[in-house]
């Protein structure tokens, strides 16, 4: 109602999405896809936020509805509580969008920034704030402006597809590196959102004012069914197979640091080259020391794009040793890592050289077998640096099907 | 359809055999006036229907049957211009505490599409006109009965409106009180059709030009003051303890009783 009641809510709107933005899994800062598809997925809880926003405005409004419905611009009164309540919701939505692109620049940052993509927030808060106040008007009551955040969320969480999924625009738990936002999936997010909002908002339109003749009702009855018929054509089209809206990019690892190995990424995951070189030169560092030879150059494998076999493949991690050991024990790109059926043996030895290395940084580990665990407890036998030797080298080469487990060959080499 | 008053403008109101329901209850029955500018005391006891007469004329309800004219026009089908023309104070509103008096009625301004230009200007003078200037940066929850009452008409008042409805303005206040709202609406019915409820004759004695007494949904008076009187002078004989316009009230509702 007032510019008041509205900034109200933006207290606790910014409190929630730095809540989230902290507590969220902070790996990937620095990957500008990543922050474009936070900045979008904030709306997960910020939606539901500008629904009750919305609702409480509308409540305020049913208070004074016998002086409302008297005056010129009573229908217009609920799209104007949805309007205000998107509109705090959009500056929430801003400054949670600018405070993400400075926490990404505070990092080494790189790979491509769709903000076009992000935009799609603001049209999930405007379908949040219309729904809020749409919900006020049918059931007018304290209630329903407690009852709207939850009904939101779980209509994102739990309704069906593909017009959930509308409401649940990010944020990706992984990497987004060699992936991009497919642009006819966005638009077709886009047209849909802007469809639902066309329902609610002739929905509102019309519970907003007692309507004094039937024509007062072609108008908003017109753009609801316009509307409705936009939603399912754009929602069958959602719902076809393969319709992701990230798919994979072209984008490829070409930033580089180092030599013997040189360690190359995705411009997107550059933010973890520095600490991934420093974890794998030094679980690269026990191999040498028993003879191994780790490839030249390492390369991280993207969802398009698996390195030659004559390339180690690193996977950028920031700074664990668990990863970078796995990395380690992976010197080539054979194409059987991504065969249909998983090479069970190679799985299991890399995992086994990978323990190994961690062991040998004192780690204490311990392995899916018992027949492993023994073996790891005499990793100074020779016989183990033998089994090492010769199974990263057939790792290396894409001998998979060569691979013996230490415990089944004799004395364990 | 269009009769003018003496002055040549299209009637505020004219309302023909108006009836409404709530659900199957009858609340007004057949109600037939026109209203020229001037006040019109509407009076009758508590759920004669004034406040569903002044929520019709205010377009907040359609009317079951019968038909009103707003400004010359049906008020089906005019009601956005109509309610430009038009002040309603409603008997009762749960305003919301937090806000400030001069917020509310920059909303108010809005709601009755009143120029953004305008507005300042038009808050003053409400404002003003209602005795709350210094308030104006009061929050709402703060204000006595009173000065709500004030601020409700001033927002009735606010952009000066052709037709000016108030339902009860004064009810729940004291003698004081009374007066000063009293006052406040005979300033603000110049040149205007003022449509004044209350249940109270004494409120509208000296206020009104013209009377219009329900009673059980129906008319059962419209005159002026002064007619009423005479009705009221004839029995206050056997009734010494009234004034002749509550003699005529009592007359009146009797005589509907025995209908």
């Amino acid at each position: 109602m007032s510019r008041r009641s509205g900034a109200a809510f933006l207290v606790p709107l910014l409190g929630v999405l730095v809540f989230a933005v902290v507590t969220l899994d902070n790996r990937f800062w620095g990957q500008w896809l990543w922050a474009a598809d936070l900045i979008s997925g904030l709306t997960v809880l910020s939606g539901p936020l500008v629904a009750a926003c919305a609702a409480h405005l509308g409540w305020i409004q049913t208070q004074l509805d016998d002086l409302v419905r008297t005056t010129p611009r009573a229908r217009r009164v609920p799209l104007r509580c949805a309007f205000q309540a998107w509109l705090w919701g959009g500056v929430g939505f801003a400054l949670s969008a600018a405070a993400i692109v400075l926490a990404t620049l505070l990092r080494p940052h790189g790979g491509p920034f769709p903000l076009w993509a992000a935009a799609i927030g603001l049209p999930v808060l405007g379908v949040s704030a219309l729904f809020g106040a749409l919900a006020v008007r049918v059931f007018p009551s304290r209630l329903t402006v407690i009852a709207v955040a939850p009904a939101v969320f779980l209509v994102g969480a739990f309704g069906p597809a593909p017009y959930a999924e509308l409401l649940r625009q990010g944020p990706s738990t992984g990497s987004l590196a060699g992936l991009r936002f497919d642009r006819s999936v966005w638009l077709l997010q886009f047209g849909g959102l802007l469809a639902v909002a066309g329902v609610l908002a002739a929905a509102l339109v019309v519970a907003g004012g007692r309507v004094r003749a039937v024509r007062g009702l072609l108008l908003p009855a017109g753009v609801a069914l316009g509307s409705l018929g936009v939603l399912v054509t754009f929602g069958a089209a959602l719902g076809e197979p393969g319709r992701d809206r990230l798919v994979v990019s072209e984008e490829r690892p070409t930033v580089c640091r180092g030599v013997k190995p040189t360690i190359c990424v995705a411009p997107s995951s550059v933010y973890g080259l520095r600490a991934t070189e420093t974890t794998l030169r030094r679980a690269l560092g026990h191999l040498r020391a028993v003879g191994a030879e780790p490839p030249d150059r390492y390369e991280q494998a993207l969802p398009g794009y698996l390195p030659p076999p004559s390339v180690g493949v690193v996977s950028v991690e920031d700074g664990d040793l668990r990863a970078a050991a796995r990395s380690a024990a992976t010197p080539a790109g054979c194409p059987q890592w991504r065969g249909s059926l998983p090479p069970e043996k190679a799985l299991m030895a890399q995992e086994l050289i990978g323990l190994w290395i961690r062991g040998r940084e004192g780690e204490q580990v311990v392995s899916w077998t018992a027949k492993g665990d023994a073996w790891l407890k005499r990793v100074a036998d020779p016989g183990a640096e033998a089994w090492i030797r010769r199974t990263y080298a057939q790792l290396g080469t894409c001998d998979f099907q060569h691979i013996r487990m230490p415990w089944t060959s004799p004395a364990g080499r | 359809m269009d009769s003018p008053d003496r002055h040549g403008r299209a009637l505020a109101v004219r309302a023909s055999e108006l009836t409404q329901r709530y659900g199957a209850r009858p609340v007004l029955h057949d109600v037939t006036f026109v209203l020229q500018p001037g006040v019109t005391g509407l009076i009758g006891v508590n759920g004669a229907g004034k406040s569903t007469l002044i929520k019709l004329l205010a377009t907040g309800l359609v009317p079951s049957a019968g038909s009103l004219e707003l400004f010359g026009h049906p008020a089906d089908r005019a009601v956005a211009v109509a309610r430009r023309r038009i002040g309603y104070m409603p008997q009762s509103l749960e305003l919301p505490r937090a806000l400030r008096v001069q917020d509310f009625l920059a909303y108010v301004a809005w709601l009755r599409a009143i120029p953004r230009r305008d507005r300042p200007e038009l808050i003053e003078e409400a404002l003003t006109a209602a005795d709350l200037l210094e308030r104006a940066g009061d929050r709402v929850g703060v204000l006595s009965g009173g000065m709500l009452r004030r601020l409700l008409l001033a927002q009735a008042i606010l952009g000066g409106p052709d037709l000016l409805l108030l339902d009860e303005p004064t009810a729940g206040l004291d003698p004081q009180q009374r007066i000063r709202v009293r006052r406040l609406v005979d300033q603000a019915s110049e040149h205007r059709t003022v449509v004044v409820s209350s249940h109270l004759m004494s409120d509208l004695v000296g206020l009104a030009d013209r009377i219009l007494m329900l009673d059980e949904g129906r008319v059962v008076f419209d005159g002026t003051v002064e007619e009423l009187g005479t009705l009221g002078a004839a029995v206050v004989g056997a009734e010494a303890d009234l004034s002749p316009y509550e003699a005529a009230f009592l007359k009146l509702c009797a005589r509907q009783e025995d209908r």
